[in-house]
């Protein structure tokens, strides 16, 4: 029997279907709840869950700051401190910051915050392709990154408020848990506009917690399950797959996001 | 320099309010007030003498007052905005990122279409009216504002931003 992933919908999450159907193509099976479906959520028998992307609530007052509020939040907690795989994507990321999963050095207190894009000349939602990697601690420790390697990753990204901050007396061990950092199409360290799209603080792209079960990302793995799903112009052995007219639907580069934690539920 | 404000508000009801006002009563129903009012509020630092231009500076820009869907008002600091609700005790929190793109932006682009600014800081000004038997009204706004955690606070995330008193 597959392993179930419950995908949460708040309102204004516009990422479920892909997301479900990226769980699904991987060799799991996943199951969409509404926010507002406790009971199913709850006893769903599912062995993980992802926040999917989107604009929960219209990203009133903040991003994410209001679905992390909801009673749904609760189950997700309580399986998340309990060692359960979370993924929050995007909005996800957001929802997942703002209910203190993520950093969680303390669960549930708020020690970080996605804000709004830093850049120079410019202001808001930026929609791009970027390139990141996943840092071995990651690697060795989360779910998500088991088949992540250390190759710089080609993933689109698509938001507003995407800067990872930390308390100054946090750096040193936020640092560790920037385990999904923005580079250069050759895999170079990313601090600053263009490559840092957002202005996050290590050019983190992704936040896990100490256990690792827990990973918050900016960008969309599910928007680049297939080959077809990558921009022919992009630079990196990606884009010349593409170029070369590789099978369309081989899995693309956030394939392996999925794919880890399969093997690591089938391990389980 | 000469400092002005400007507090814009939605001519039709905020959602962001609305939104606001009922999770803070779900989450936080002791420090919930009975009304919540939502304004950008927009800080210009100006050269001396020419505060007086603020008005009709922005009537240029529809991204900070557009007068088909807001309303604007001048204000000093510490001021509240006109048309509160008399029969209710108003205090308000403004909330401002550390480091925001939109104030660096607009600070580098009105210098640069000669309009005698020295600097441009915007942040959200969150206007609290309490029942007349609330107690201390600007601690319990300051609670409901300060996000220590999912279950207490929300309007400002204090990682990344300031949340300040404004009578």
């Amino acid at each position: 029997m597959k392993p179930r992933v419950a995908v949460v919908r708040f309102p204004g999450s516009n990422c479920e279907y892909e997301t479900a159907r990226a769980l699904d193509a991987c060799g799991m099976q996943g199951v969409i709840f509404n926010w507002n479906e406790l009971s199913g959520a709850a006893g769903s028998g599912s062995c993980a869950w992802v926040l999917p992307g989107g604009f929960s609530f219209q990203d009133r007052v903040r991003a994410g700051a209001v679905a992390a509020r909801e009673r749904i939040m609760d189950v997700v907690y309580g399986d998340a401190v309990s060692g359960k795989p979370v993924l929050g994507i995007c909005n996800g990321a957001q929802i997942l910051v703002e209910s203190g999963l993520v950093p969680g050095w303390r669960p549930g207190a708020v020690e970080a915050s996605l804000s709004g894009n830093l850049a120079p000349g410019r202001t808001g939602y930026l929609s791009r392709w970027v390139f990141l990697r996943a840092v071995r601690g990651g690697v060795d420790k989360c779910p998500w990154l088991t088949d992540a390697g250390e190759a710089p990753i080609p993933l689109p990204i698509a938001h507003a408020e995407g800067r990872f901050v930390f308390r100054p007396a946090d750096e040193a061990q936020a640092l560790e848990m920037s385990v999904l950092r923005y580079c250069s199409p050759e895999g170079a360290p990313a601090l600053d506009w263009p490559l840092n799209p957002n202005g996050s603080s290590f050019g983190a792209a992704g936040i896990m917690n100490p256990g690792g079960n827990v990973l918050a990302m900016m960008p969309h793995p599910e928007r680049a399950l297939n080959l077809h799903h990558v921009p022919p112009n992009l630079p990196g052995p990606w884009g010349e797959l593409r170029r070369n007219r590789g099978p369309v639907s081989d899995p693309g580069p956030g394939a392996s996001f999925f794919t880890g934690l399969a093997r690591y539920l089938e391990v389980r | 320099m000469e400092r002005v404000f400007v507090a814009v508000r939605l001519k039709s009801p905020d959602p962001g309010a609305a939104t606001a006002l009922s999770t803070l009563r779900r989450v936080m129903p002791d420090c919930a007030p009975v009304q919540l009012s939502r304004y950008d509020l927009w800080e210009f630092d100006m050269k001396p003498g020419t505060s007086d231009t603020v008005p009709g500076m922005i009537s240029h820009f529809t991204d900070i007052v557009n007068p088909n869907k807001h309303l604007s008002f001048i204000l000093t600091q510490g001021q509240p905005p006109p048309g509160e609700n008399p029969g209710l005790d108003w205090t308000g929190v403004l909330v401002r990122d550390h480091a925001d793109s939109r104030s660096m932006n607009w600070s580098t682009l009105l210098p640069r279409r000669g309009f005698p600014v020295e600097r441009v800081r915007w942040g959200v000004l969150w206007r609290f009216g309490f029942g007349t038997d609330a107690g201390s009204i600007g601690e319990l706004a300051m609670r409901a504002s300060l996000s220590e955690s999912r279950d207490s606070g929300l309007l400002a995330n204090p990682v990344s931003q300031e949340a300040l008193p404004w009578k």
